[in-house]
């Protein structure tokens, strides 16, 4: 039962990345490989925060949101003007980059070594210690970031992101600033994936560089893309075969060192044979412009 | 010292230049970032770790069977995966199709021989030239470098291939009404530009190690010194990886060797805001929105 209820949570967390990513992948068409740098950004800072100056979850959460933004700019300002290809591997790029301060920047990160003990979230008084617990924290964060994302699909801004989506060139010569949207959904979606980050640390109350290395990062995209860009349910869906469809690995009898590349080699295939066959994804209406 | 930073500079740059050479020339023909080539570097190294002691056969040989094998495999996705996808895809779902390649490769090595960097027991000799210090795989490797980029320059500058190469490039439409086969230009594009890989890998492996991580690393490096260099010349491709490693190598004297990565791509994003063409391109349409 616990373990079905941590599958359940990881779900969670991993729909909130998911419709993060959706949001800047699937409504605005930018294809971006840096989600995990700033899922990252958003569990390191709640976890330092909360180890070193002892700051309740809440406010926690929202630095990282905050810094996830921020960072999300120097990602988004180079890279916003180039073509399809080459802004894919900046994002990769940056990813990279993160990954190499969360790992060497030894005095901040503490590297490899990662930083354990992070307390479990306490909100008003209501102390989240159990896996039920948790798992409504999580749906409350997964509910959340879902409404935000598709209240502002459907609102005049994301229309002008499906716009850019569709035909940039077009929306500019209509007076959009692009350029501006751009920014605003990179950033936005910044920092909803930072408060995955910040769940996802307060969750397993210790985390390192491993978790969010650019194999996170194509996961995420991965979700977003086989369940269906730019749908309501797609990256929902997404995120629920991806997080479960390895874990029947386990129950097959695979030794955990095998299961976890195996589970690579699945992701791998799953997107190269979902782009084949049905680009849109699983429940998806858009298919990567085709 | 600086001499030495240089020569590490001069030496790094060979594998950025090789696998930025097979990334550009299949970029420059049909605009698609072929990441699985990544892959082929990943199958190079392995196969030059592992191929001539699993099967006993003759040194040279195995590398041959490896190369086979690469061409193989090459030849079936072109003609299973990328042929059809290329026409009725557009370029991001390709990306994403190779980017699940590479993934796939990646897994398979890690799955099959383990995530820890694996080499050849020997014992590598070294040399002193003009007072630095040298391993004989890095001059072998330095020597096929400026070789295999000679013989590229003279295919697809020199040859009649390189001319329905470049031409498919321009305008593969018209090159098709002109009468050149431009199927068999993609596909033998596709075979050389893994090939080169695939030596690539041999190359790398044989001075230091490999591991399943590499695949990513060396096709981002290789982009990088595509992209620096100015995408349309072999030429620009050098002087981007050379660019790139210089830096690196000289960067690593004031900075922790621990940053030698991150250089790299700053240094992308330096040029992605001051001169998105590279060094050595005069077209800037292409890259910019």
């Amino acid at each position: 039962m616990d373990y079905l209820l941590h599958i359940l949570t990881f779900s969670a967390i991993y729909m909130v990345l998911a419709v993060s990513l959706d949001l800047l992948a699937g409504q605005t068409g930018l294809l971006s490989i840096a989600q995990s740098a700033f899922y990252g950004i958003g569990a390191y800072s709640a976890a330092l925060l909360s180890t070193l100056l002892h700051l309740p979850f809440l406010v926690d959460v929202l630095v990282g949101m905050l810094f996830a933004s921020l960072a999300s700019f120097a990602v988004s300002l180079p890279s916003l003007r180039l073509y399809d290809d080459y802004f894919v591997i900046t994002t990769f790029g940056f990813q990279m980059i993160l990954f190499s301060i969360f790992n060497n920047w030894m005095d901040l990160t503490r590297g490899p070594l990662g930083i354990p003990g992070i307390p479990q979230p306490v909100i008003f008084g209501w102390h989240v210690n159990s896996h039920v617990e948790f798992l409504v924290l999580s749906s409350l964060f997964a509910f959340f970031t879902y409404l935000v994302v598709y209240r502002l699909s459907s609102s005049p801004f994301g229309r002008v992101l499906h716009a850019i989506r569709e035909d940039e060139m077009l929306a500019r010569s209509l007076g959009k600033n692009t350029l501006r949207f751009k920014l605003t959904a990179f950033a936005i979606s910044a920092a909803l994936a930072a408060s995955a980050g910040s769940l996802y640390a307060h969750y397993t109350t210790y985390i390192d560089p491993t978790s969010f290395t650019v194999m996170e990062s194509i996961l995420v995209i991965s979700m977003v893309i086989i369940g269906g860009a730019g749908s309501k349910w797609g990256p929902l869906v997404g995120a629920v075969v991806l997080v479960t469809l390895p874990e029947v690995l386990r129950f097959i009898g695979m030794p955990s060192s095998v299961a976890a590349n195996l589970r690579q080699v699945i992701y791998g295939s799953l997107l190269v044979i979902i782009m084949f066959f049905r680009p849109r994804g699983l429940v998806g209406k858009y298919g990567f412009g085709r | 010292m600086i001499e030495q930073l240089i020569s590490a500079g001069i030496i790094s740059s060979t594998g950025y230049a090789l696998m930025g050479l097979s990334l550009g020339m299949m970029y420059r023909l049909n605009h698609e970032l072929h990441l699985e080539l990544g892959g082929m570097f990943l199958i190079g190294g392995y196969t030059f770790v592992w191929l001539p002691q699993a099967t006993r056969v003759v040194w040279l040989l195995s590398l041959l069977l490896g190369l086979l094998a690469v061409i193989t495999c090459s030849a079936v996705l072109e003609v299973l995966l990328m042929r059809p996808l290329r026409r009725k895809a557009s370029s991001e779902v390709i990306l994403i199709v190779n980017l699940g390649l590479l993934v796939c490769f990646q897994s398979l090595c890690a799955l099959i021989f383990g995530p820890n960097p694996k080499s050849l027991p020997w014992s590598v000799e070294s040399a002193s030239i003009a007072g630095v210090f040298v391993t004989k795989p890095q001059v072998v490797t330095v020597i096929a470098t400026v070789l295999l980029f000679a013989a590229t320059i003279w295919t697809f500058y020199r040859t009649s291939f390189g001319a329905s190469w470049r031409a498919t490039a321009n305008d593969p439409e018209l090159a098709t009404c002109m009468g050149i086969r431009t199927d068999n230009v993609q596909m033998f594009t596709l075979l050389g530009c893994s090939s080169v890989a695939y030596i690539a890998g041999i190359l790398l492996t044989a001075d230091t190690a490999i591991q399943p991580m590499a695949g990513f690393s060396i096709v981002l490096l290789g982009f990088i010194a595509m992209f620096v260099g100015g995408v349309y010349h072999p030429v620009g491709i050098l002087l981007g990886a050379l660019f790139i490693a210089l830096i690196q190598n000289l960067g690593i004297y004031w900075i922790s060797s621990l940053w030698k990565d991150a250089i790299a791509f700053v240094v992308l994003i330096l040029f992605l805001l001051v001169r998105p063409q590279g060094i050595a391109g005069t077209q800037s349409h292409r890259t910019k929105v």
